[in-house]
């Protein structure tokens, strides 16, 4: 009688860790990382943009070549928006802006000597 | 964990604990014949000796230590017919029965109509109309309660995606309806655009049964104008002495990829017991037969705990607290997805049985309910510029008390209950692709409040032949809400209602009789009749401009509405006898007064918020609606070789005046049209179903065809520009196989030739004129382990 009852006991633990394994199986707080990069301008750029914690943020960027690139790394939950803004002022200089989820380009977008014009690029970051 | 480790440690621990166990055991449930309801308080005599237990409150029982060998199980109740039944005890050690008594019409004049299950049982009285369903025992396993409900006479359903769908019972819907669980708990779903009906927050692996009631006849459980779905959900019981039981069941179905898992251990013992539950969906988009593919995928979690104490002989307390977590669930008619649904149930249940006196019972219900409900556009080709979330926040609280007691020749209830909704929600909507990020908020809800004291009575009596049930109940209605106000984004107030007129205070009296008569041995007659009143519910009343219909108009609340009314008349005929089956036939006709619904009114008054809208409706009382139709079934007796049944059911509704504006080129009203006669909008059309089932082995095998027609929907609403849909026949094929006393397969091809179809009530694709297609061929299968 005392085996069987301290088996029961035992398959009672086992059921509740099992049910503690089934509830627990989620991957919705997966976190992703995120890149806004700046590049291929030569003049002062205005940049907004999002951080990890949902605040919007501004900077002044000057890159010194077209090959220069300024970068900010963060990361992000499923679903957060992300964004990054640019603007510049200099009649002759371009920029590009973009958006990186894990190493790959999520979003890009970009102005040729269009001053005064945001160049803005955003979205969620996929499910 | 991954799910193959899981499924495997559950079958190694059950197969373990199989080889375990040692003694004879003997469990199960003693149900009304008839009404499916348990029966507390059954004598279960072991071998015709004095030897037995009595089934607890909820018709349970449990007999421990006994013999292998032939024995003799004889339960009595004062009421129904004393059944025998020889059970044979071999090597499995546990044998779990489901035992149906046969009411005894004879002595029916002494108990009949009083509540056989105090606390349990919801029907009324033979008089009104009732459909009954077990979803434990007809093995047709589904996912979703609304889409299990489709399986009755008369009622359907909305689909908007995968789960979640809307019941309609003789085309009363929504605040209609009146669910609740165990006997009173209340839920309000927190989506306005009702991705979470109250039936979507039980799930099925934990429901016994679901009864129907229909028309505004029940109203012990609050207002009720077309009917009450009340849902039983698994309660353990306590036993002589200690014991444990474990009950798991591993689903799947193709198609969609779903997976289910359900997972129960209770233990119990003398006065308590104690039970944790907790289960698990994910499942995929599905195909529908037209082979494309809709998104319609979800993952669902629940975690349920319950306790339970005999207080003393007669006095009962059971604690129940659960919550649900719905994560990623599309709805591809609807212009959001629900991305995270959190809720909280509890309840605490008291009931006091005397065996003699003058009080039958006393039972009392506390519940709280809360819902955090997120939902947004974010998987929507809409968000690459506009990215809307919207949150809203829905409590439900209650309290209620009934005493039953002896009154002359029949049975007195008298009442209270109370229910208190608050419901709050904000929509934020992130303009992604301008500078610097603008965020609008804008009020879905402002803090409304509905609370209402209800104060119910009803009595029954033998009168002869004549059974007689007569009920009443007075509601106290009071609802208020912060000021309906739209602002644009320069702070502009683009809608706001008249401040002083955000509150209304009604006082409802709803009455009901019904009387059935058995006119021989086999045909009884029964005839209904009920006013149910119902106050405009927190939708109708305080909505903000949202899309909430089966149209893509932004609907308005309007606190001015006046309470609905139904005035409905119910004539039944049934036929029952033991070696032919049962057929009835019921009609009902429905008079609705003050009947509310959306009103279009002119872009020059309000123009649309919402993307994908073309206008704007105002809830508004539309005059007299009326609805009636009938439910015809035949079913053979179950215990032959070769069973089966028909069905067919039908509503015609119709409205006496829909009003709607005219307009010119730019949108200014021009007048209003009246459309005499018009048709109500959202009522299913003729079906008619039947099946054939085998009964082999003494029943361990149960192989089911089941064949579906439904007859095209012409008659549809002007006003409300619906549209026309085409009737379809769909066929499934199921089989129920029970080894032994522990494990039950059940499965099947639901859809087998893969038909492409709609019912009338799927809403379309938002944005399109593309109904939402059912699901095609889909093959199932349900391992359901007992321990």
């Amino acid at each position: 009688m005392t085996v069987i009852h301290h088996m029961k006991t035992l398959i009672i633990l086992n059921m509740i860790i099992i049910l503690a394994a089934m509830l627990g199986c989620t991957r919705y707080d997966e976190k992703l990382a995120v890149e806004y990069s700046i590049s291929k301008s030569y003049s002062d750029v205005n940049v907004q943009f999002r951080d990890g914690d949902g605040v919007l943020r501004d900077t002044i960027i000057h890159l010194q070549s077209i090959e220069d690139q300024w970068q900010y790394h963060f990361e992000a939950r499923r679903g957060d928006i992300v964004y990054v803004s640019a603007i510049y002022f200099d009649s002759s200089s371009t920029v590009t802006a973009g958006i990186l989820l894990e190493g790959k380009l999520f979003k890009q977008g970009s102005s040729n000597k269009e001053p005064g014009k945001y160049v803005t690029v955003s979205g969620t970051v996929p499910y | 964990m991954n799910r193959g480790a899981c499924i495997a440690l559950i079958l190694f621990s059950l197969s373990y604990y199989a080889c375990a166990q040692s003694g004879l055991i003997i469990t199960g449930k003693i149900l009304d014949g008839d009404e499916l309801h348990p029966v507390p308080g059954a004598e279960i005599i072991l071998n015709e000796k004095s030897v037995g237990t009595l089934s607890d409150a909820y018709g349970n029982f449990r007999l421990d230590g006994l013999s292998s060998g032939t024995i003799t199980l004889t339960v009595r109740h004062i009421g129904y017919k004393v059944l025998r039944k020889k059970v044979e005890l071999a090597d499995e050690n546990i044998e779990y029965l489901t035992l149906l008594l046969t009411p005894d019409i004879k002595t029916l004049s002494e108990f009949v109509l009083t509540d056989k299950a105090p606390g349990r049982s919801r029907i009324p009285g033979k008089a009104i109309p009732v459909s009954r369903m077990s979803p434990l025992t007809d093995g047709t396993v589904q996912h979703d309660l609304g889409d299990y409900m489709r399986n009755a006479a008369n009622i359907s359903g909305i689909r908007k995606g995968a789960i979640g769908i809307d019941p309609v019972i003789r085309g009363f819907k929504y605040s209609q309806l009146n669910v609740q669980i165990n006997g009173g708990h209340k839920i309000e779903g927190g989506c306005p655009n009702r991705m979470d009906p109250a039936t979507s927050h039980v799930e099925m692996e934990d429901l016994e049964s679901v009864s129907v009631i229909k028309g505004p006849y029940a109203l012990r459980f609050g207002p009720s104008l077309g009917g009450v779905i009340s849902l039983e959900t698994h309660i353990p019981v306590t036993a002589s002495d200690f014991y444990t039981s474990v009950h798991t069941l591993l689903g799947y179905e193709s198609n969609w990829n779903g997976f289910r898992e359900h997972l129960r251990v209770t233990a119990g013992g003398r006065g308590y017991f104690l039970s944790i539950t907790g289960g698990r969906k994910e499942y995929d988009d599905y195909n529908a037969g037209t082979g494309d593919l809709i998104p319609s995928s979800f993952t669902r979690y629940n975690f349920k705990l319950q306790a339970g104490a005999l207080l003393s002989d007669h006095q009962k307390l059971v604690l129940s607290a659960e919550e649900q977590n719905g994560y990623h669930v599309a709805f591809p008619a609807l212009p959001m997805d629900e991305r995270r649904d959190h809720t909280r149930l509890a309840s605490m249940d008291y009931s006091y049985l005397p065996e003699e006196g003058r009080i039958r019972s006393i039972i009392a219900k506390a519940y709280y309910s809360v819902i955090n409900h997120l939902m947004d556009n974010k998987e929507r080709p809409s968000s690459d510029t506009v990215t809307a979330v919207s949150e809203i926040d829905a409590v439900n609280r209650g309290v209620r008390m009934e005493a039953s007691l002896h009154a002359g020749q029949g049975n007195l209830t008298l009442g209270v209950d109370i229910e208190n909704i608050l419901k709050d929600g904000q929509r934020t909507k992130s303009m992604i692709l301008q500078p610097a990020l603008p965020v609008k908020r804008e009020s879905l809800w402002n803090r409304g409040v509905i609370v209402n004291t209800g104060f119910f009575t009803d009595y029954s009596l033998m009168l002869g032949s004549y059974e007689v049930t007569l009920a009443a109940r007075l509601d106290i209605n009071h609802a208020e809400s912060g000021a309906l106000e739209v602002f644009g984004g320069n702070q502009q107030e683009l809608y706001r209602f008249g401040k002083d007129s955000i509150r209304s205070d009604f006082l409802n009296f709803s009455v009901s009789a019904g009387v059935h008569r058995m006119l021989n041995e086999y045909v009884s007659f029964s005839l209904a009749l009920g006013r149910g009143v119902r106050s405009p519910d927190m939708t109708e009343r305080f909505i903000i401009l949202l899309p909430i219909g089966y149209d893509p108009f932004d609907y308005l609340g309007n606190p001015a509405l006046k309470p609905e009314t139904n005035n409905q008349i119910d004539i039944g005929l049934k036929y029952q006898q033991p070696q032919w089956g049962e057929a009835g036939l019921t009609c009902f006709y429905s008079l609705v007064e003050n009947f509310i619904t959306g009103q279009i009114i002119p872009p020059s008054v309000q123009k649309p918020l919402s993307k994908d809208v073309v206008g704007v409706k105002k809830f508004h009382n539309g005059g007299l609606a009326r609805l009636r139709g009938f439910e015809m079934e035949y079913t053979s007796p179950g215990s032959l070789l070769i069973s089966g049944g028909i069905r067919a059911s039908f509503t015609y509704g119709t409205i006496a005046e829909a009003v709607q504006y005219t307009t010119d080129g730019q949108g200014d009203p021009t007048g209003q049209e009246v459309i005499a006669n018009d048709a109500l909008s959202e009522i299913p059309p003729f079906e008619a179903s039947g099946f054939i089932q085998g009964n082999i082995a003494g029943g361990k095998l149960k192989p089911k065809i089941s064949c579906r027609l439904v007859a095209p929907q012409n008659h549809v609403s002007e006003v409300q520009y619906e549209k026309k849909t085409p009737g379809f026949i769909v066929a499934n094929i199921a089989f129920i196989a029970r080894l032994n006393g522990h494990i039950e397969i059940n499965g099947g091809v639901n859809n087998l030739f893969d038909a492409s179809y709609y019912e009338h009530l799927n809403r379309n694709i938002i944005g399109s004129e593309l109904p939402l297609y059912e699901p095609g061929r889909v093959f199932y299968i349900n391992l359901v382990f007992s321990l």
